[in-house]
């Protein structure tokens, strides 16, 4: 009796909390608004009374305000698109890109723990979510092992990241499968604007140590190459109860790019290459036969990996251009799990051109080749066969019409797949934009995406559970392991996507963003229990339940993304990011169960807020709040937080920054890890300090 | 704790709050917009151009900035010259759609975008005693008379001089100083 009244008003006070957290955005949007409308208003008056008050010397020299190309650009996209830029890294405070990207609408980002995130666009969470691919200079970082993407082993020099840019919804007709549900594009700065030194360095509670080197320098006129080594070494997290999990990582990662431009400017090249060596702290339960039917290990998964890029663009007119890119990428990630040896060689072409003046064609094609050994260190995931290789083959074509002078947009093209696995796949899309003025935009989509199995899907064997034996769901005198089996019949999820934006930039101080979509999934992965077998093979006895990837769920999803970004001061500038989504999955038989808790694992609502401040000459802050709503798998609470950021430029060639992060409590759990059982950590409040020298 | 926790969004909120408001108080631009600058600068060729004589003879009352396409002032050009006059004469900015009704505008603004459509009445001689001016790249080379672009940050002003006084328009000094003369592309020396 007296629980449940305590639950009751624990709920109205939680209904509080909501609803303060809701007023008190109100009143910042409220604030904004107002503000804005008073600010247009004074400065319009003003501005005329002081422009028209200069004299014609004077007026020649006014400033302009700097609306980049980059950002007209942006503003003409007829997709949900986010651009993280160089400068919002750097005051975000993130020290690696999974956390920067928190900053986004529609990306939902959770840590599992010190080297583990959950990372996805548009629902699906998880640290396997497998419909978001993601690009470092155009090489795929998606794993076609898991799915997913292995985030502690992308990284390079924060500093040398150009932008990322972010496609929120399918972009598979230009990026190929696996671009279900978003894109994400990490592209480093082209080496001409990274010249000279730079060091950087720092410590903190979590950043136990970082630091990076770069140089670089012109070859020639037109040429330009770096070079860099960066370290970090990041700390243990705690469990709920405080108890520290041994998941410190470390990681050291070098690499180089040269750009070289021919004499007639017509054709560029750009030769990159990286190459990593991390360790990854974890604590994964193994599932065993006998008492006490699970085996904590304790290790470090070594990883190493490296690539090379190549990549040719050459100019042939105006208005048209092909570029030609060869990569091969090599990982080896071994832990007790799993050892895994894979090489990925990738070639593509792309050539565009513009037709009837009014026809912008860009196709291409590309031929992929996977590589695998997958030592099975463990019987608790397994591969048969062992090796094996996997054939892409890509064609895409795609129009840009120009029906109207400037205004109105048509977009239509393919992408065609073969691949080993699913054979045939189409992925088509139509986009159409209307700029009714240069303060509005509007654009709306229709695709269709498919993303093609990963080889655990197909032929992977995963222990999931097991059940002791004369347990609470095991009557049976001997253990039950319930075992999620590949099937070579799973055919790709497909998706059809209705998507509308639009965009509003009253003045170049306020800009407005707002996104909103409807997904329709087919074929959704789902697992179909068969029945249970008794294995005498495999000393001791058991039982194993098979769960067999099948595609027999189906759903929707919706929701809506919102990002506003205000410039009240010239030195102050907000930005405020919101994103909603609704996620309804059903399987079509009651029996049938939904892999990684799909329809559970993402928050419904998030709220980011940044703001920038140069509040004296040469000083910065920077504060970043974050909501995130409860997320019901694996009931994590809803939680709110805040990073704040100091830093001084003391001259040209030396910065020195503190940041904290996840202040608002001293920690708080994120995400639960879905398929493999490492352990289970908080995220807890950190503090860095870091030096930058540029020279 | 959960008063805490209200708390600690009340003070994670504030500052926010308090900056919107304040710089709402304090909003004091230094730099403007493009399109700000380049009114004014249009507005002030009206006080550095004098027209030829016996443009303003007749009994119209009014002075008239044509806008040929999309307005890019945002109506800011309304609010530079609103109380403004030219010999006496109001000044009425007046958007036209269509070429055929130019004979009343005594400056013509053409928007970048609908310039290709009217290069056919550019030139010596063709639009009779009326300031053309743009916001086109080459507006001034391409028989244009005044162009207002951006050149690293700053309006600059370009004039074909040539064009200007052979259409019978004298430019002040003080405007010939600070603008860059421009000569028009001639297509017979191109053969």
């Amino acid at each position: 009796m007296k629980g449940s009244q305590r639950s009751s008003l624990f709920k109205n006070y939680k209904t509080c909390i909501y609803l303060s957290c809701y007023t008190c955005l109100g009143l910042i949007f409220f604030f904004i608004f107002v503000s804005t409308l008073s600010a247009e208003k004074t400065s319009g008056n003003d501005a005329v009374q002081y422009l028209k008050k200069l004299n014609l010397e004077d007026l020649i020299n006014v400033e302009v305000m700097s609306v980049s190309k980059k950002s007209e650009k942006l503003f003409e996209t007829h997709a949900a698109i986010f651009v993280i830029t160089n400068e919002d890294i750097k005051r975000s405070g993130a020290t690696n890109i999974p956390e920067a990207l928190r900053m986004v609408p529609g990306i939902e980002v959770a840590k599992i723990d010190s080297n583990k995130w959950a990372i996805t666009s548009r629902g699906f969470s998880g640290r396997f979510a497998n419909k978001l691919l993601v690009l470092i200079d155009g090489r795929s970082v998606y794993t076609p092992l898991f799915s997913g993407v292995f985030w502690d082993v992308q990284d390079t020099v924060m500093e040398d990241i150009d932008r990322i840019e972010i496609i929120r919804g399918p972009g598979a007709t230009l990026w190929g499968a696996n671009a279900v549900n978003g894109v994400i594009n990490i592209i480093t700065r082209h080496s001409k604007k990274t010249k000279g030194w730079l060091f950087s360095g720092g410590a903190g509670t979590m950043e136990k140590g970082f630091g990076c080197i770069r140089y670089g320098d012109k070859l020639g006129d037109e040429s330009s190459y770096r070079i860099y080594a960066k370290y970090f070494d990041r700390d243990n997290s705690y469990d709920h109860s405080g108890n520290h999990q041994s998941d410190d990582w470390h990681f050291l990662q070098g690499g180089f790019r040269i750009d070289l431009k021919g004499n007639d400017k017509r054709n560029l090249l750009t030769f990159q290459a990286d190459a990593y060596n991390g360790k990854s702290g974890q604590t994964i339960s193994l599932p065993k036969f006998s008492f006490p039917y699970s085996d904590k290990v304790i290790e470090d998964a070594k990883k190493t990996g490296n690539n090379v890029l190549f990549k040719w663009n050459h100019i042939i007119s105006d208005s048209s251009d092909f570029a030609f890119q060869l990569y091969y990428d090599q990982i080896r990630h071994k832990e007790s799990i799993i050892d895994q040896h894979q090489n990925i060689f990738d070639l593509d072409f792309q050539h565009k051109f513009l037709i009837f003046k009014r026809h912008e064609i860009v196709w291409g094609a590309g031929i992929r080749r996977i590589s695998d050994n997958l030592r099975n260190s463990s019987s608790s995931v397994s591969f048969i066969p062992e090796k094996m290789d996997f054939n892409l083959l890509s064609v895409f074509v795609q129009d840009s019409i120009k029906l109207t002078d400037d205004s109105l947009r048509l977009t239509i093209g393919s992408k065609f797949e073969d691949n080993d696995y699913t054979g045939f796949e189409y992925q088509p899309n139509i986009r159409i934009s209307w700029k009714s003025n240069d303060k509005h935009f509007t654009w709306a989509s229709v695709a269709r995406a498919v993303r093609i199995p990963s080889r655990a899907e197909n032929n992977g064997i995963i222990y999931l559970n097991i059940l002791p034996p004369n347990s609470y769901d095991n009557s049976d005198n001997l253990p039950k392991v319930i075992s999620l089996y590949g099937n070579k019949s799973y055919d790709s999820e497909k998706l059809l996507s209705y998507e509308i934006g639009y965009r509003f930039h009253p003045v170049s101080r306020l800009s407005f963003d707002a996104a909103m979509f409807y997904n329709k999934y087919d074929n959704f992965r789902s697992g179909i229990y068969q029945t249970p077998f008794f294995k005498t093979s495999a000393a001791p006895n058991h039982i194993v339940v098979p769960l067999i990837v099948a595609n027999s769920a189906y759903g929707k999803t919706y929701g809506a993304e919102i990002s506003v970004d205000y410039k009240p001061l010239d030195k102050l500038f907000c930005r405020i990011a919101y994103s909603y989504i609704d996620i309804e999955i059903n399987k079509k038989n009651i029996n049938d169960e939904l892999l990684s808790k799909a329809d559970t694992n993402t928050p419904s609502h998030q709220i980011s807020f940044r703001s920038s401040f140069d509040f004296i000459k040469n000083w910065e802050i920077d504060t970043w709040v974050r909501y995130v709503d409860r997320i019901s798998y694996g009931d994590i609470d809803s939680y709110i937080t805040f990073d704040i950021r100091l830093g001084w430029k003391v001259n040209k060639h030396l910065e020195i920054a503190v940041a904290g992060q996840n202040l608002a409590d001293k920690q708080h759990p994120e995400y639960i890890p879905e398929l493999i059982n490492t352990s289970t950590t908080e995220v807890k409040r950190s503090v860095y300090g870091k030096i930058t020298c540029f020279f | 704790m959960i008063i805490n926790k209200t708390h600690r969004l009340i003070i994670i909120f504030l500052p926010f709050v308090i900056f919107f408001t304040s710089s709402a108080l304090y909003a004091q631009p230094k730099s403007f917009e493009e399109s700000q600058i380049k009114a004014v600068f249009l507005y002030n060729l009206t006080n550095f151009i004098s027209w030829p004589p016996g443009v303003f003879k007749s009994a119209d009352p009014y002075f008239r900035i044509c806008i040929l396409g999309n307005d890019p002032f945002n109506g800011f050009l309304d609010k530079i010259v609103k109380g403004e006059k030219v010999d006496n004469k109001s000044i009425k900015i007046k958007k036209i759609k269509a070429t055929n009704s130019l004979s009343e505008c005594n400056i013509l603004f053409i928007n970048h975008s609908y310039v290709k459509k009217v290069k056919h009445l550019l030139g010596p001689g063709k639009l009779y005693k009326i300031l053309t001016v743009s916001n086109y790249e080459d507006f001034a080379m391409d028989g244009g008379m005044v162009n207002l672009i951006n050149k690293k940050g700053r309006v600059k002003i370009e004039i074909n001089a040539d064009l200007v006084s052979k259409a019978g328009f004298v430019i002040s000094s003080k405007l010939l100083k600070i603008a860059a003369i421009v000569k028009a592309n001639d297509p017979a020396e191109n053969k």
